[in-house]
């Protein structure tokens, strides 16, 4: 049962992987990213935000977008 | 007063149990992504976390046994090891996710160097632990966590839909098929197994054996219980609800646990996003600290070794050094820089997979008349265990499949 099980797993991950839906998943969370940015701009404009947070959170965002942007060229 | 301090240990198992960094994160990207329509989960899960806690500790004070000395006598021996085994790596994933999880509080707050923050962190924790009393423990976590109150205040200043809210409990399934009802399914099992983490019932049951509950104990277990799970269902619920308001709306799907905070931003000061990040912190620190113990806690239970928080160290030296081990390795797989959420997410899926094995054993032996004599669990409340035990084994068929399918939960 548990090798039929391992199996089962392994052919749902092959069925599930192709780049065309990794492309678009990557691109939606480069979306999102972008979107958080603007809202951070805009929060940190109101000067609702403490010094430090904004600065790492903003450190972390632009990470977050390199990675993405890189994924997105790869998968072109 | 004292009674009211003894909510404490409830409220550090709720907060540091299913507030903690996945529920987080989790309860947000529900909001964002699917609006009110997930709240039901954390009702559901919520209903049977309650049932269980109060279990675990109704059998703790009858019987003077916790977790794992049930689940050692209840079931075969080479599957209590294998439950053990797989509890205490889910321990140490979550704990080390945790500590990775102080690390970026820390950083959030200070602007102190991450990694320095990490092991300071740990240290602290450690020290911590073993410096204080268990009761100080659990007051300690217990109390710093109900800054998390911040969250629901944002989110009632935010003027959410209340009849959506409302509409949010009865469960319905999402519009569109396919690839999103996949979506749902996996955040629906996610955060219903968040809410049940294992981790809760070991240390709740090994808490009420530290303040030697006795039966005469049972009303205030009930009572314990309930508000822990009440104050944490509300956090997470108040959570979600941040995530439809903030999130939803600018088509933000949050994947750190720094975008959090920004919807406290919205409608409060930079002292109050202060108090809402240590909200975070002592919840992340209370879940490290409870899964540390845990795993110390239930190696003990297994194998009959002494264990009590509130004996000097040197007096209880193998269960001293299994809560370090947990904290030293945790620590030290934080430290090869792994995503804390990606480890959470896994435990949370995983944690899933395992949890018919952890709370079986508990409706038994808490039904058992020849255990728990007038103190068996009510036929009305055996009945909602079993419910509860059905959904949580379909849960756990589901999830690892739905991790898969959907990718650990991105959207397309």
């Amino acid at each position: 049962v548990k090798v039929r099980a391992a199996f089962a797993l392994a052919a749902l991950a092959a069925c599930s992987s192709n780049p065309g839906e990794e492309a678009a998943r990557a691109q939606r969370a480069l979306r999102s990213t972008e979107a958080e940015v603007v809202l951070l701009d805009e929060m940190q404009q109101l000067g609702h935000l403490p010094s430090h947070y904004s600065n790492a959170h903003r450190r972390y965002l632009q990470q977050t977008l390199t990675e993405l942007q890189k994924k997105l060229a790869k998968l072109r | 007063m004292k009674k009211l301090l003894q909510l404490t240990l409830g409220i550090m198992t709720a907060l540091g149990g299913f507030v903690d960094l996945g529920q987080i994160v989790f309860s947000m990207q529900a909001g964002a992504l699917f609006g009110y329509h997930l709240l039901w989960t954390i009702a559901l899960g919520a209903g049977a976390i309650a049932i269980y806690m109060e279990m675990c500790g109704r059998i703790a004070a009858v019987t003077g046994e916790a977790v794992f000395a049930v689940v050692r006598d209840r079931l075969d021996r080479r599957l209590g090891l294998a439950t053990l085994g797989a509890s205490n790596l889910l321990n140490l994933l979550t704990c080390a996710a945790e500590l990775g999880a102080v690390a970026i509080v820390l950083h959030l707050l200070t602007g102190i160097n991450q990694q320095v923050a990490l092991m300071g962190g740990a240290l602290v924790l450690g020290a911590l632990v073993w410096l204080l009393h268990f009761e100080w423990i659990e007051r300690t976590f217990g109390l710093s966590g109900l800054l998390m109150i911040v969250f629901a205040v944002a989110a009632v200043k935010l003027r959410p839909d209340w009849g959506g809210v409302a509409a949010g409990f009865v469960p319905q399934l999402p519009v569109g098929g396919g690839d999103r009802l996949l979506l749902y399914a996996y955040f629906a099992v996610g955060i219903f197994s968040a809410l049940l983490m294992e981790y809760e019932v070991h240390f709740y049951s090994s808490g009420a054996i530290e303040e030697g509950w006795k039966p005469k104990d049972l009303p205030q277990n009930t009572i314990i219980s309930t508000t822990g799970i009440a104050l944490g269902s509300v956090l997470t619920s108040a959570l979600l609800i941040l995530g439809v308001l903030v999130f939803l709306p600018r088509g933000i799907v949050p994947d750190l646990l720094s975008t959090t905070i920004l919807p406290v931003a919205l409608p409060l000061d930079p002292t109050l996003v202060k108090l809402a990040l240590g909200g975070i912190l002592a919840c992340v620190a209370s879940a490290a600290v409870e899964t540390a113990l845990s795993g110390s806690y239930n190696v003990c239970q297994f194998f009959n070794i002494k264990w009590d928080k509130n004996l000097p160290p040197k007096k209880v030296p193998q269960f001293t050094i299994g809560w370090l081990s947990m904290l030293g390795i945790a620590l030290v797989v934080a430290l090869t820089g792994i995503k804390p959420l990606t480890l959470v997410n896994f435990s949370i899926i995983f944690g899933m997979v395992i949890m018919p094995l952890t709370y079986y054993p508990i409706l038994k032996t808490a039904g058992d008349r020849a255990m728990m004599g007038e103190h068996a669990t009510k036929p009305w409340q055996h009945g909602l265990a079993w419910v509860f035990l059905v959904l949580i084994v379909i849960a756990a068929l589901a999830a690892v499949p739905l991790m898969i399918l959907t990718h650990s939960g991105q959207p397309q």
